[in-house]
C-alpha cells in the first residue's frame, strides 16, 4: 500500500489511487455507448488508439445518488495486461506522496478499498482497482446480463 | 496429387535443413567423434529424403538415401570418417543445393547423379583412392566450391509480422474510409482519382497479405484421419472419416484457433454419438459410425460442418440434467428446439451418461463454443434422436479487416458486417406496425436496435430497416431467416480494421468486435445472430 497516490475528492468521500496504475487522465464531453453494459459499467473511450471501458467510480462505490456528470474526468489505469477507465465525473484530483503517508495506512477494507490512509481531515480509502476490474468483467459477461429486451416491449 | 501447392514449404525447408547439413559437415570435420552433430547430420538427410520422395524429387531423394546411409555407418562405427568423405559429402551438398534452385526455378531435374553416388561409395571404401570430383561430367550442374554467398529468396517470417502489416491495413482502410466520404463533398477530378488509387493499391497490399496467411482447411484437416482412428481404436468402435471441401482456405490463425474446437467436437462424436459396433446392429445401421466433416463457403465465411450418424443428443437426458444445474424443467419443455440443443454448451453439462479419458466431463463444449465466437464465428447444433448429430460452424475466412455498414441509432454509431445483411429499406411507420415487415411474401420480425440496447428511440415517419440474416434461430433456411433490424439512419459501407474484443468486454453482449473510427471513436460491430435470437426468443 505504500507508493504516491493519487487522491480523488468525490462526493461521497476521498478515495486514492496508486500512481504507478495511472496510464493517463482525459476528459471527454460524452462517452460513447457500450452495448450490454450493466451496473457501474459506463461507456468506452479510445485511449492510445486502445479501446478502454469506463466504470462510474462513485456507483461502484455505491453513491448510487450521484447523477449523471456533465463532463467525465476519466482516470486510465493499467497494470499487468489489464485496463480500466475510471469516471469521476468532475471531481478534483490531488497527489500524495509516499513520505507524506509514512506510518499513517491503516488496513481497512471494503468492498473495492485495500487500505485507508489518516492523513488530512478526512481518511482517504485506497481503491483496489484490479477488485474493480474483475467485477466489470463479470457483470459483462454476455450469458448472464444480456439485455432482457424483447420484441413485445415495444 | 498436386504437390505444386506445396512446393514452397519444400524449398523453405529443404533450404533449412542443407544449411544444417553444411554446418553440421564443417563441425564434424573439426570434431569426428561429435555424436550429437552425427545424429543431427542424419535426422537432416532423413527429412530432405523424406520430404523429396512425398514431393517426386527423385534425385535428391537418392542422393540424400546415400548420405543418411553412410550417416548410419559412421553412426555405428562401421565406417571411419575421413577427409575424403568430407569432402564427397560436402560436394554432394553442393549437388543437392543446386537441384533445389532447379526446383525452384521449375527446371526439370534431369541430371544424372550416379557420378556423386560413386565418389560418395569410394570414399567410404578404406584404402580406395577418392574418385574425380564429377561435377564436370553433368550437364547443366556447377557444384563445388560456392563463388559467393547466397542468400534464401523464400524467408521465415514471423507470424507476428503479418499481424503488424495486417493492422496497419487495417488503420489504412479506415484513412480510405475518410477520404472516400470527403470525395462525396468535393469536385475535385484529381482528389476522387487519387483517392481510387490509394484504394485501389491498399485492396491489392491487403489481398496481398491475406493470400500470404491463407492455408487451405486440408493443411488442419490431414492430421483427423489419425485422430479419428487412435480414437475409435482407443473406445472400440469402427469410425469411417469422411471430408468434403477442404480446399477452402482459411487465415492462418483462424485455422490455428479451429483446431482445439475441431478435435473436441470429433472426440465427443467418438465418445458420445456413435454406437459401439453392436449396438449400432441391433439398431439396424452399419456397425462402422462415419463422421463427415464437410466445408463451404457462405459469402465471405467459412462453413464448417461435423456431424455423425450416431445416436443423436438424447432430450430428456439434456433436460434433466439442465435441471440439475438449476434450469427449470418447464422452461426447457418450452424452449426452442435450437436452443434446448444449445444448453450442451452451458459449463458443466453433460448427457453423456460415461466420461472417457477424454470427454463426458461437461468440460469441452462450452469452451469450444467461446473458441468458436473469440474467433467471429457461430455455433449451431442439429441433431435427430437415433440418427445423428451436426455441429455447424460458421467462421470468417479471413480476419481483421470487415466490410461492415455504419447505422446510427441516436447519438451512436455501429457497424453491421455486410455479409449479414441482404437490403437495406425506409418504410413507413405505419408499415410496421403490427412489429412486422413484409418482405417478398414473408412477414419479417422487427428488431428496434435502440430498445434492445435501451436507447432513446427516433419517432417519425419513416424508419430505416436493416434486413438481416438472423441465423437458425429464425427458422430452417430461406426468407424465415432473416429479420428486420430497425435503425434511425445507415451511412457508409467501410473496410473495417476490427479489434477482437479483450477483457473486461470479451464476452460483451450484443458486439462481435470494435473498431476505431478515424476521429478515435469506438464503434462496435454488431453481433446480429446473438441480438436477433434474443429478441425472437423474448418475444
Amino acid at each position: 500500500m505504500r507508493g504516491d497516490k493519487l487522491v480523488i475528492d468525490l462526493d461521497c468521500g476521498r478515495y486514492a489511487l496508486d500512481t504507478r496504475a495511472v496510464a493517463g487522465v482525459v476528459e471527454k464531453e460524452r462517452l460513447p455507448f457500450l452495448p450490454g453494459g450493466k451496473g457501474f459499467a459506463s461507456g468506452i473511450i479510445s485511449f492510445r488508439n486502445e479501446p478502454v471501458t469506463i466504470i462510474d467510480l462513485p456507483s461502484a462505490l455505491g453513491d448510487l445518488g450521484a447523477g449523471a456528470p456533465s463532463v467525465h474526468k476519466i482516470i486510465v489505469l493499467r497494470e499487468k495486461g489489464r485496463v480500466l477507465g475510471v469516471d469521476i465525473g468532475g471531481s478534483e484530483i490531488s497527489f500524495l506522496w509516499d513520505e507524506d503517508i509514512e506510518g499513517k495506512v491503516s488496513g481497512e477494507k471494503g468492498l473495492y478499498t485495500s487500505g485507508r490512509i489518516h492523513a488530512g481531515s478526512r481518511p482517504i480509502d485506497i481503491i483496489n482497482w484490479p477488485a474493480l476490474y474483475d467485477e466489470t468483467l463479470r457483470m459483462l459477461s454476455a450469458e448472464d446480463h444480456a439485455p432482457k429486451e424483447s420484441l413485445d416491449s415495444r | 496429387m498436386d504437390t505444386s501447392k506445396y512446393k514452397a514449404i519444400y524449398l523453405q525447408e529443404a533450404k533449412a535443413h542443407l544449411s544444417g547439413i553444411e554446418s553440421g559437415l564443417l563441425a564434424l570435420e573439426r570434431d569426428p567423434s561429435g555424436k550429437e552433430t552425427l545424429d543431427t547430420l542424419f535426422r537432416h538427410y532423413h527429412s530432405i529424403k523424406g520430404m523429396s520422395a512425398s514431393m517426386g524429387y527423385t534425385p535428391i531423394m537418392r542422393l540424400a538415401h546415400a548420405e543418411e546411409d553412410l550417416l548410419d555407418r559412421l553412426r555405428k562405427g562401421s565406417l571411419a570418417l575421413s577427409g575424403a568423405l568430407i569432402s564427397a559429402l560436402l560436394r554432394c551438398l553442393d549437388l543437392k543445393r543446386d537441384l533445389v534452385g532447379k526446383v525452384e526455378s521449375g527446371e526439370p531435374l534431369d541430371a544424372s547423379i550416379d557420378p556423386f553416388l560413386e565418389e560418395l561409395a569410394s570414399a567410404s571404401r578404406p584404402g580406395q583412392a577418392t574418385a574425380a570430383s564429377p561435377s564436370a561430367s553433368l550437364p547443366g550442374i556447377a557444384p563445388g566450391p560456392q563463388a559467393g554467398l547466397r542468400l534464401s529468396s523464400i524467408m521465415r517470417v514471423e507470424g507476428r509480422v503479418f499481424d503488424e502489416l495486417l493492422a496497419t491495413v487495417g488503420d489504412l482502410f479506415m484513412v480510405l474510409s475518410s477520404f472516400r466520404a470527403l470525395t462525396h463533398d468535393s469536385r475535385s477530378v484529381e482528389f476522387k482519382d487519387g483517392v481510387h488509387l490509394l484504394g485501389k493499391t491498399i485492396g491489392t497490399l491487403h489481398g496481398s497479405i491475406l493470400s500470404a496467411r491463407m492455408l487451405p482447411i486440408e493443411d488442419l484437416a490431414a492430421g483427423l484421419p489419425r485422430i479419428v482412428r487412435d480414437l475409435a481404436t482407443g473406445s472400440g468402435k469402427e469410425v469411417s472419416l469422411y471430408t468434403e471441401g477442404m480446399d477452402i482456405s482459411l487465415d492462418r490463425a483462424i485455422l490455428e484457433g479451429l483446431s482445439s474446437p475441431l478435435v473436441h467436437i470429433i472426440r465427443n462424436a467418438i465418445d458420445h454419438g456413435i454406437e459401439t459396433g453392436s449396438e449400432r446392429i441391433a439398431s439396424g445401421k452399419l456397425s462402422m459410425g462415419s463422421i463427415r466433416v464437410r466445408a463451404h463457403a457462405r459469402k465471405d465465411r467459412a462453413v464448417i460442418e461435423v456431424s455423425d450418424d450416431g445416436r443423436g443428443i438424447q432430450r430428456e437426458a439434456l433436460r434433466r440434467k439442465a435441471a440439475d444445474r438449476g434450469i427449470p424443467l418447464e422452461k426447457t419443455a418450452s424452449m426452442p428446439e435450437k436452443e434446448l440443443l444449445k444448453l450442451v454448451c452451458l459449463p458443466g453439462l453433460s448427457t453423456a451418461e460415461e466420461v472417457s479419458e477424454t470427454s463426458g466431463r461437461g468440460v469441452g463444449m462450452d469452451v469450444v463454443k467461446d473458441a468458436i465466437e473469440g474467433l467471429g464465428g457461430t455455433l449451431e447444433i442439429e441433431s435427430e434422436e437415433g440418427k445423428g448429430t451436426k455441429v455447424v460452424l460458421e467462421l470468417p475466412r479471413t480476419t481483421l479487416i470487415t466490410k461492415a455498414l455504419i447505422v446510427g441509432t441516436g447519438l451512436e454509431r455501429f457497424l453491421v458486417p455486410i455479409s449479414k445483411i441482404e437490403k437495406v429499406v425506409e418504410t413507413s411507420t405505419e408499415e410496421i406496425a403490427d412489429g412486422t415487415f413484409g418482405y417478398e411474401g414473408a412477414r419479417l420480425p422487427v428488431v428496434p436496435l435502440a430498445s434492445i440496447f435501451g436507447l432513446p428511440e427516433k419517432n417519425g415517419g419513416t424508419t430505416t430497416l436493416v434486413l438481416v440474416d438472423g441465423g437458425l434461430a429464425l427458422g430452417q433456411g430461406g426468407l424465415s431467416r432473416l429479420a428486420a433490424l430497425k435503425v434511425d439512419s445507415f451511412g457508409a459501407e467501410i473496410d473495417a480494421y476490427v479489434k477482437p474484443l479483450l477483457p473486461p468486454i470479451s464476452r460483451l453482449w450484443g458486439a462481435s468486435g470494435m473498431t476505431m473510427m478515424v476521429d478515435g471513436t469506438p464503434v462496435f460491430l454488431l453481433d446480429v445472430q446473438q441480438i436477433i435470437s434474443r429478441a425472437v426468443e423474448g418475444a
